[in-house]
C-alpha cells in the first residue's frame, strides 16, 4: 500500500533531517545540571524536615504538662535537701 | 543492546542504557521536533526536552507498552505543550542540518520543496499532523500509530484520510502535490536528473 501511496513520494522527496553534531553532549550537560539540582533540592528538603521536627519537639517539650512540673519538683527537692 | 535489554536493565534500576536510546532515536526525535517548530535551534531545545522528560518519567514506566511507544507519547505531548506555550506564531526559522548531497542548485530546490511541505504541515490540525508524522516520517505501521496515539487502527486510518485531504487542499494552491506525485512531476524530475 505504501508503494502506491502518492504521499510516500511527496514526503520521501524531502531531505532527511539529522540532529546537529554535539547533540548528545549538550543533552548530557542538561541532564547533569538537572540531576545536580534534584540532589540539592533533596538536601534542602531533608534540612527543612529536620528543622521543622526540631522546632516541633521544642514546642512539645516546653508546653508539656510534665515540663510545667519541673519548677515544682525543684522546689520540692530544695525542701527535702539539707 | 535492544529494547528488551533496556527493559531488563531498567527493571534492575540501571539507567546506563539511556545513552544508547538517545543514539538510536536522536535523528528521528530531532526531525519530529523540527517539523513541529520549523527552527533548528528551537528543534534542538525541544528534542532535548523530550529526552529529559522521558528520563524524568522513566521511574513511572510500568511496561504496559513498548519503550519506543512511550518515547513517542512523551515526544508528542512535549511537542504539543511546547507549541501551546509559544507566544509567537510558527514561522520557518534556521534550517536544520540535512543529509543531502549534490549540486548547490539541487540543495536550493530541495530546500524550496521542503519549506513548501513543512509550511503545509504546520497548517494542519495537531491530530492530523501527529498521524502523518508517525505514519510517514517515523514510518510506523497503522497498529503502532494506534498504540502510540491510544486510538483504534480504524481511527488512525480515518485521521490519515482526513490529514491527506487537508494536505492536498493546502498544497493545491501551489500545484506542488500534483507536481510531485503525478505524471507531470515524474517527467519534470526525470528532465532535471
Amino acid at each position: 500500500m505504501r508503494e502506491t501511496d502518492p504521499f510516500e513520494r511527496l514526503f520521501e522527496a524531502l531531505p532527511a533531517i539529522n540532529a546537529p553534531s554535539g547533540f548528545e553532549s549538550r543533552l548530557h550537560a542538561r541532564l547533569s545540571e538537572e540531576l545536580a539540582a534534584a540532589v540539592q533540592k533533596n538536601v534542602f528538603r531533608v534540612s527543612g524536615i529536620v528543622c521543622i521536627a526540631s522546632a516541633l519537639t521544642m514546642f512539645i517539650v516546653l508546653h508539656s504538662p510534665l515540663t510545667s512540673l519541673i519548677p515544682q519538683a525543684l522546689e520540692a527537692l530544695k525542701g527535702v535537701l539539707p | 543492546m535492544r529494547e528488551s535489554d533496556w527493559l531488563e536493565a531498567l527493571s534492575e534500576g540501571n539507567f546506563d542504557w539511556f545513552d544508547e536510546l538517545v543514539e538510536a532515536y536522536k535523528h528521528r526525535i530531532y526531525a519530529l521536533a523540527y517539523r513541529k517548530t520549523l527552527d533548528a535551534s528551537e528543534a534542538e531545545d525541544l528534542a532535548q526536552e523530550i529526552f529529559l522528560q522521558f528520563y524524568r518519567k522513566l521511574p513511572l514506566f510500568r511496561g504496559e507498552a513498548a519503550l519506543s511507544t512511550w518515547l513517542y507519547r512523551v515526544a508528542l505531548n512535549c511537542a504539543a505543550s511546547y507549541v501551546r506555550k509559544r507566544r509567537t506564531p510558527l514561522l520557518p526559522g534556521a534550517p536544520p542540518e540535512t543529509a543531502s548531497e549534490g549540486e548547490p542548485s539541487d540543495g536550493l530546490l530541495e530546500r524550496e520543496r521542503s519549506e513548501t511541505v513543512m509550511s503545509a504541515l504546520s497548517r494542519l490540525k495537531n491530530k492530523e499532523r501527529e498521524v502523518l508524522e508517525l505514519f510517514y516520517f517515523q514510518r510506523h505501521s497503522t497498529a503502532k500509530v494506534a498504540e502510540i496515539l491510544g486510538i483504534s487502527p480504524r481511527g488512525v486510518e480515518t485521521r490519515l484520510r482526513r490529514a491527506r485531504e487537508s494536505m492536498k487542499r493546502i498544497l493545491a494552491g501551489t500545484g506542488y502535490f500534483e507536481e510531485v506525485t503525478g505524471d507531470a512531476r515524474n517527467r519534470s524530475i526525470r528532465a532535471l536528473v
